[in-house]
């Protein structure tokens, strides 16, 4: 199968400390990824590295065959939202929206059948409201950085904590809408969470990120959750947790 | 709990603002703090030299002196109207809090005291205390004297917080206070009254009369008190929110249907338009146009070398101030302008006319300098071209080095976040490198070519920037990770 991701030899040190180390990861296209990890586990350090915003300290990121440091051509087929990093935040969502689509060559009507799509997503708090994306409340600053990242019908999808700050129902539509890109798309994702439930429910392979190092890479079955709330749970009492990477 | 209160306001101020700037910016802002401070100490000191020249030599100084009192406080209430830092949300926390409301509020109102404006004045008014006063009616009436004035500046210190409180809820206030004080700025220029002599038979009973000084403190207490009951009416947090301002649809629509250069163009714009800060350059740009008033008239400056300070200065204002921390603006979306299929050369591109536009703009402006002669058109026209030609350039160039976040939120007086040593070492080569350009041409073909060799230097640098553009957007994916991680450093 096509290979969209591969990581290879990637470390990344701050000052003598390594906050990332990853011998391998690699990702088929068409699968869905969720990381999982503890603060400071290096989820965010590694998401960085995929999209070029850090310099590996060895290694390299190679996506569709090509080292992200060194071409710019992943930029037009992946979306990614990290944080509130991603928003222009002293325009409003309409213009955000209107200034991604023409990056990605949208005209005016196809961005609005597109985003006529996430309607109900937006639960009319977003769309043609006069208001800057500064003083929209966190959950949808995120909501629109998480569509922008859409509209350019990415072949790979990167987000951060996605359903972090979003209220219950908008965290199980986004998680549906996640599934219907997954199943109905060739789309590729790699999605972190805090929410080891949502992830294992439509991620296909989920790693474990711990100290920076993979400690799990397994494909999600109907035991998987138990596994992760055992090995989180084993963290708390301070085990010893073992190394179980298949592959 | 109010000591523990007040060290924690005491840890707040040395680990904020000046305390928390670079060396070089330190040392800056400690020198124009010292400059200020020898300013007033000097005015103070020589002030009844300076008054009794100005009032024919009388026998009595500090009547005289006291007769400006009256303007000084006017003019510090709308400077510290303008200028003087709230700090309305630094209580937020305490609110939740098992501390007392009442402490909450004296602790705020308490804290403000401490402040640069409280203590400028003092430079001027203890030795014209030891110099006229007490010489004039002794050390009584002196001390009551100090007392008074020192109430005064807390008065005006209280006045000013309350009105900008005052005007987020009440904005009738300020406008009944502006009428007030435009009134009596006006019936004084009418001649209606003089405001001098009002304030100077009044306040002069200040220096007569031993024990009124604590009649100012009574008046200062019920300043204070309004102040306190004020918010004690509005401590509930949702009063203190700042309303969101309507987003101003199909704003710079013109531009940003003009391709991809056009949008980032109109993004410009609005980040110009839409934030405290960049608009406050904006203001500041255009009163820099007045400038030519303070060069072209005055004798000591007059030779070609100075006025073309003037005029490069004042043909790029807008450009020279905001382009210093051009791609710092943006440093709070900055991974996003990585991350996606940002067109780099529209980025820039869209900077430089930026900087055109507005270049011709501020050069309309200084048109009617032509007045102190058609050589300062002339002059112009060579700043201005060289200029967009050239230290547009420049700035673009050197936005690249700029690896400090700005946070655009934050208001702009005092302000110096973003600064570093690229803003000093910057204006050489956008001031001096020209002048001495010019300077050279001048000695040996003289004025006019030296004007033709400037404007030609700038055309051929516009003629070259698709080329500049290149070599610049190749820098910029050097330096794009120290960027990213300096604009992701929050201070």
């Amino acid at each position: 199968m096509d290979k969209i991701i591969q990581v290879s030899g990637i470390t990344k040190i701050y000052e003598a400390d390594t906050v990332l180390n990853i011998e391998s990861l690699e990702l088929n296209k068409g699968e869905s990824l969720g990381i999982v990890g503890n603060n400071g586990a290096g989820k965010t350090t590694l998401f960085r590295l995929l999209l070029d915003l850090i310099e590996p300290t060895k290694g390299s990121v190679m996506s569709m065959g090509e080292n992200v440091a060194r071409s710019e051509h992943w930029k037009s087929y992946t979306g990614s939202f990290l944080d509130e990093g991603f928003l222009i935040d002293y325009l409003s969502p309409d213009e955000f929206f209107e200034f991604v689509g023409k990056l990605h060559g949208l005209d005016k009507a196809e961005l609005q059948s597109k985003l006529d799509k996430y309607n109900d997503f937006f639960k009319d708090e977003i769309r043609g409201k006069k208001k800057y994306i500064r003083d929209l409340s966190t959950g949808n600053q995120k909501k629109v950085g998480i569509v922008a990242a859409l509209l350019g019908e990415p072949e790979l999808l990167i987000l951060d904590e996605p359903f972090a700050n979003l209220d219950p129902s908008t965290q199980y539509q986004l998680r549906d809408e996640l599934k219907k890109l997954d199943h109905e798309t060739e789309i590729t994702m790699i999605i972190s969470s805090h929410d080891i439930v949502h992830v294992t429910e439509f991620c296909q392979r989920i790693v474990v990120l711990d100290k920076g190092q993979i400690v799990k890479d397994i494909h999600t079955n109907s035991e998987t959750l138990a596994e992760l709330e055992s090995f989180f749970s084993k963290k708390i009492r301070g085990e010893e947790v073992q190394s179980t990477v298949s592959e | 709990m109010y000591s523990l209160l007040i060290s924690q306001l005491w840890k707040k101020n040395i680990r904020g603002g000046y305390f928390k700037q670079k060396l070089g910016v330190k040392i800056l802002l400690a020198f124009t703090i010292l400059y200020f401070g020898v300013a007033f100490g000097l005015l103070g000191y020589f002030m009844p030299e300076i008054l009794g020249e100005a009032f024919n030599e009388p026998k009595l100084i500090s009547p005289y002196f006291m007769g400006l009192v009256l303007y000084y406080i006017m003019a510090d209430i709308g400077i510290r109207f303008f200028m003087q830092d709230l700090n309305a949300l630094t209580i937020k926390h305490y609110l939740c809090q098992p501390i007392p409301r009442k402490k909450v509020i004296h602790l705020l109102l308490g804290g403000s005291v401490l402040n640069f404006f409280n203590f400028f004045p003092l430079l001027f008014i203890i030795p014209f205390l030891f110099r006229s006063v007490v010489p004039e009616y002794g050390w009584l009436n002196g001390v009551s004297w100090l007392i008074g004035m020192l109430s005064l500046v807390f008065i005006s210190h209280y006045l000013a917080i309350y009105l900008k409180r005052a005007l987020a809820v009440k904005p009738i206030i300020l406008i009944v206070a502006l009428l007030i004080l435009g009134g009596l700025g006006f019936a004084d220029y009418a001649e209606v009254f003089s405001l001098f002599e009002v304030s100077k038979t009044a306040l002069s009973v200040l220096l007569t009369t031993p024990g009124l000084g604590l009649a100012f403190t009574a008046l200062l207490f019920l300043v204070y008190r309004l102040n306190y009951s004020f918010l004690e009416q509005q401590i509930y947090v949702d009063n203190w929110k700042v309303k969101a301002t309507e987003v101003k649809e199909g704003q710079f629509d013109f531009v940003a249907n003009k391709g991809m250069t056009g949008m980032m163009l109109a993004n410009e714009l609005k980040l110009v338009f839409r934030n405290k800060r960049t608009k406050s350059i904006l203001m500041m740009s255009l009163f820099f146009s007045f400038y030519g008033l303070i060069f072209y008239t005055n004798e000591s400056f007059t030779g070609a070398t100075m006025y073309l300070f003037a005029g490069i200065f004042m043909t790029g204002s807008f450009m020279i101030n905001y382009g210093q921390f051009l791609v710092a603006w943006e440093s709070a979306y900055f991974d996003g302008i990585l991350t996606r299929n940002y067109p780099m050369g529209a980025y820039f591109k869209s900077k430089l006319i930026l900087f055109t536009f507005t270049g011709v703009v501020c050069y309309i402006l200084t048109i009617p300098y032509i007045y102190f002669g058609t050589e300062i058109l002339y002059m112009h026209t060579a700043a201005f071209l060289y200029n967009i030609g050239i230290n547009s350039m420049v700035l673009i160039f050197a936005s690249t080095y700029n690896y400090k976040r700005i946070d655009l939120s934050q208001g702009s007086a005092f302000n110096y976040q973003g600064t570093s040593a690229v803003q000093f070492v910057i204006v050489l080569p956008l001031l001096i490198l020209p002048i001495l350009l010019f300077k050279g041409v001048e000695i040996i073909w003289g004025q006019n070519v030296g004007f033709i060799v400037l404007g030609s230097v700038g055309l051929l640098g516009l003629a070259s920037s698709p080329y500049l553009i290149k070599e610049i957007t190749k820098n910029f994916y050097e330096k794009k990770y120290k960027m990213a991680a300096g604009y992701r450093a929050k201070d």
